[in-house]
């Protein structure tokens, strides 16, 4: 896998990619995902809020919920959670695809007449994928704190105070921290899913058994990779003393 | 020319070609007959490097088909069209692009106007109207999709055609239809044409020589009307076949 991310690297930065056709794919698998992500992200919010408005009452920190609640979605399950989806609708998709294409020798067909496939198909759809996985963990991210700020009135939470309080408790560094997360994210679904399919071989089955594959190593990736970032940046904070409010 | 030369290929512990010889004049038509599973598509594929064999050698044209080196598998490959088993056509895109991807992917510059030309010329040679150009092929038949699939094999003006089962699941008509498409590549075009099936008929039809492959050897290698009189157990089999 990671020869082939490897390969894609190459290949992008000879400028083979095909910008008109990563648009299109941005299309099909970006603005089609969008609905999905922001219903998700606004329960999201909700749910941030509500469990930690139980935590917090029990101190009588009500009021710090804003900047708690967005600070966590933010640092940690807003970009887990929202690149969950994502690896399930964008990822499946891609990985479902690209093996179908592989299995009824649709990729040979391209070897044979002259290109090379991954330059032809797979470069946009990983392009296609990284992009809109980021902008769509924006999005969500975004969405997320809009559905904190909502549901905090049905918790009896003043939304102005809610969102006063989030500027005082989120720092420049959990928003870098989101942002690198959502990219990094976005990558692993791209290479995963790319790679899965790219792979798959044995007719129906062997495109089943890729995007179960796919979506299993998403998961599992998404998770490591969650811990091993959120401990450097945790151990750089510490050692440079920014990011604390 | 198309040399085949003491070509071994196993899946696993399971030899499919087994020490098989075999040389294709420049316009031929070989017909490669065997039961399910004997080789016939792997033998295919390795002609065109898309599977590389464990021993032997291949060349086509002249050039040894190596899959470790792209830059003559490119060459081996710009000199030859294959029509898959089940057409594998791009179904994201239209039968047009289809038809001129590989002209496209091969840098070749083409005004739109005679790009169109010459894709309409290549869909009148299979025998489709203009009118599929614009569809998709999972909107088209099964014997459509086929035709297509020769088109766009056509339209890289290939030195070497190469079927795969090219009547595989058509009705006698499209069958008739395909047979005709193959002797006009074959004898106007004088396209060397190599056609791997399991239908005799056609092979009796349409072949100038036929290749029997059993256990992934080649038992039977002569004209058609000498298959008719073979002794050979498995040309008797498929002689019952008639």
């Amino acid at each position: 896998m990671i020869l082939f991310a490897c390969r894609c690297l190459k290949l992008s930065c000879q400028g083979k990619t095909n910008w008109h056709a990563v648009l299109e794919q941005i299309f099909q698998v970006g603005v089609k995902s969008l609905g999905m992500t922001v219903t998700a992200g606004l329960f999201v919010g909700a749910i941030m809020a509500l469990q930690i408005d139980v935590q917090l009452k029990d101190f009588g920190a009500e009021a710090f919920l804003g900047g708690l609640s967005t600070s966590t979605t933010l640092r940690n399950v807003g970009p887990v959670l929202i690149a969950f989806l994502l690896s399930g609708k964008v990822g499946a998709y891609t990985s479902a695809e690209l093996g179908t294409m592989e299995v009824t020798e649709q990729l040979n067909a391209i070897r044979l007449l002259g290109a090379d496939p991954v330059e032809y198909i797979i470069l946009p759809r990983a392009w296609a994928v990284v992009i809109s996985s980021f902008l769509l963990l924006i999005v969500g991210l975004m969405v997320t704190i809009l559905g904190g700020v909502v549901f905090s009135q049905f918790i009896g939470v003043n939304p102005l105070s809610y969102i006063q309080n989030i500027p005082r408790i989120v720092t420049g560094w959990s928003l870098g921290l989101s942002i690198i997360k959502s990219f990094i994210f976005g990558l692993l679904i791209a290479i995963v899913s790319c790679y899965k399919g790219y792979k798959a071989h044995g007719g129906a089955v062997g495109v089943g058994v890729a995007v179960q594959s796919c979506a299993v190593t998403n998961l599992i990736l998404i998770i490591f990779v969650d811990f091993f970032l959120s401990m450097l940046s945790s151990l750089l904070q510490d050692v440079l003393q920014v990011g604390y409010f | 020319m198309i040399q085949i030369e003491k070509v071994t290929k196993s899946f696993n512990e399971r030899k499919v070609l087994d020490n098989v010889s075999l040389s294709i004049e420049k316009g031929e038509c070989v017909f490669i007959l065997g039961k399910s599973g004997v080789g016939k598509s792997v033998l295919l594929k390795a002609i065109v490097g898309l599977i590389e064999i464990d021993c032997g050698s291949i060349t086509v044209g002249g050039l040894k088909v190596d899959p470790t080196s792209q830059e003559t598998l490119s060459q081996v490959r710009k000199g030859c069209g294959l029509v898959f088993q089940f057409s594998a056509l791009l179904d994201s895109v239209n039968v047009f692009e289809n038809i001129c991807f590989g002209l496209r992917a091969r840098g070749l510059k083409f005004s739109e106007e005679n790009l169109s030309r010459l894709v309409k010329d290549k869909l009148a040679i299979t025998g489709l109207s203009e009118a599929v150009l614009e569809r998709y092929p999972t909107e088209l038949s099964f014997g459509a999709q086929k035709r297509v699939s020769i088109a766009r094999a056509l339209a890289v003006e290939p030195n070497y055609l190469l079927f795969d089962e090219p009547t595989t699941g058509m009705d006698p008509i499209a069958i008739q239809g395909i047979n005709r498409l193959i002797i006009e590549l074959s004898t106007q075009l004088k396209v060397t044409t190599v056609v791997v099936s399991h239908d005799i008929k056609s092979a009796l039809e349409v072949g100038k020589r036929i290749v029997l492959l059993e256990h992934g050897r080649v038992v039977f290698d002569d004209k058609p009307e000498n298959f008719k009189n073979s002794t050979v157990p498995l040309a008797r089999e498929f002689q019952l076949g008639l």
